[in-house]
């Protein structure tokens, strides 16, 4: 079998996928966001003031040169209709941010050029097309070739050995970047060091994309580059054109960043919080019709990103808190996904709770554009976490699991050692 | 209850919280205006994030 997955047990990945390294890679404070959003889940659901502020942290996101005011928006139903009004709410606001790092993307764009640019790729990220194109032809593999390598031991870091090198994988080789070449890339586009290194980085996160558009054009593969640069692009009067290398370019690093992030955290996350629960992991293992809803109270429980920002397009109130134009909105997904209002015990982690949407992924136009392929990602794994990894247990020998990552961006555990019986699939 | 039948319902997206009004339909995936729940073939797709009908809810 070809290798789709990139073993991460080297030194190579150097501050990449521990979530502590990564922050203070980044410059950013790692409370635990949880703790300090305590003291605000009975207050006002809309406040003026910047959410590091009311939390009594150190501002990760917002800097004095933004101008405007900034608001936290802390409640569901807040948050819920600032998500869904893009008019008032807008993504204008990560021009500011991702656009230095990731280019032009869909991130930072609006209405009509966002919708015509996220249509394009729409068709390969919905439910069909990730239960069948992206499960048989990249998860599965991705997912057996890990665990050939988890079941020839007994023991294992599932962080490095699991939740990280699968997403990554899935989402570089499933765009078309070969295996051996998904760690330099990541690297390239995640951009910590030095600005010889993020130059350097930024010629990488050119350089791979480039070639392989060149490559596909000629020869066309069965990955998401190919139909990239042979996919129309609708423009605004209705008529098409090709993508161009730099559209196609920055699409490549928006997904494979947010796709081998994300995922990596909030499965890490999930295993985590199954581990702390062995009677729902039991339960699970039991009843496998659970494995929706237990993702799902995962995603609410803790999700990986604890703030999302948008810009206030035009004078609006919210909750009866007025907020003039040129504003920035801080939404809070930690303490909407935990209103009181909303679920009974918020903080407890509970896979028996009624399905409900929640956050985690955002929603709205803006909402996860990969979503249905991380929920994927993450059951395959869970279910050969399950099934070949018997009297799944914490190693004592190691250090406690525990959740790190900057406090609103990157949240999930530094690591995750555990002992096992392994079971080869022979005796399933 | 109108004279026209039943009053139009509406329902959200699991995942992305997209409200479908029957009132409004989806055109640009051909449900005209008015068109019931019931009467959206199987294989429609929430117009904001792909998933598939039996993840809307009614609210």
């Amino acid at each position: 079998m070809e290798t789709k997955t990139v073993d991460l047990s080297s030194d190579e990945r150097g501050v990449l996928f521990n979530p502590d390294e990564e922050a203070k890679a980044a410059g950013w404070g790692t409370d635990d966001p949880y703790v300090c959003l305590e003291k605000l889940y009975d207050g006002p659901p809309v406040r003026k003031g910047v959410l590091e502020d009311l939390m009594g942290i150190e501002r990760q996101y917002v800097t004095d040169h933004w101008g405007g005011d900034v608001y936290s928006i802390l409640s569901y139903e807040a948050v819920n209709k600032a998500f869904l009004d893009p008019e008032t709410f807008s993504n204008r606001v990560y021009e500011k941010m991702s656009v230095t790092a990731l280019g032009d993307t869909l991130l930072n764009m609006d209405g009509g050029k966002h919708k015509r640019m996220r249509n394009v790729s729409k068709p390969w990220f919905k439910p069909s097309f990730t239960d069948g194109w992206w499960t048989d032809k990249w998860i599965v593999d991705a997912v057996d070739e890990l665990f050939e390598r988890l079941t020839a031991k007994d023991h294992a870091d599932l962080n490095l050995e699991l939740c990280a090198p699968l997403p990554m994988s899935v989402v570089s080789t499933g765009f078309g970047i070969p295996a051996d070449e998904a760690l330099e890339f990541r690297k390239a586009i995640t951009m910590h060091g030095t600005r010889e290194e993020m130059m350097q980085g930024h010629a990488t996160a050119s350089a791979i994309p480039m070639r392989l558009m060149t490559e596909r054009r000629a020869e066309p593969e069965d990955d998401l580059i190919s139909r990239f640069v042979h996919a129309d692009l609708e423009l605004e009067g209705g008529t098409t054109r090709k993508m161009t290398d730099e559209e196609v370019m920055r699409y490549c690093n928006l997904i494979v960043h947010a796709g081998g992030g994300t995922t990596w955290r909030q499965l890490g996350i999930t295993i985590m919080a199954l581990l702390n629960h062995p009677e729902q992991m039991e339960a699970l293992r039991a009843d496998r019709s659970l494995m929706r809803s237990a993702i799902q109270e995962a995603t609410r429980w803790y999700a990986t990103d604890t703030a999302f920002l948008r810009y206030v397009e035009k004078d609006t109130v919210l909750e009866g808190v007025e907020m003039k134009a040129g504003s920035v909105a801080m939404l809070c997904l930690g303490s909407a996904n935990r209103d009181r209002t909303q679920w009974e015990d918020p903080d407890s982690f509970n896979i028996h709770r009624p399905l409900k949407r929640h956050f985690a992924f955002g929603a709205g136009p803006h909402a996860c554009l990969g979503q249905h392929l991380s929920r994927q990602e993450m059951e395959v794994a869970l279910g050969a976490v399950l099934d070949r990894l018997g009297d799944l247990r914490w190693d004592p020998e190691k250090p406690a699991a525990r959740m790190g990552g900057g406090t609103l961006i990157g949240r999930g555990p530094n690591a995750l050692h555990v002992r096992y019986t392994p079971i080869s699939r022979t005796s399933q | 209850m109108s004279d026209a039948g039943p009053e139009y319902r509406q329902y959200s997206c699991l995942f992305c919280g997209h409200i479908y009004d029957e009132a409004e339909g989806d055109p640009d995936s051909g449900l005209a205006p008015g068109t019931r729940w019931e009467d959206i073939p199987e294989d429609w797709c929430c117009p904001m994030c792909s998933a598939g009908k039996a993840d809307f809810e009614l609210i």
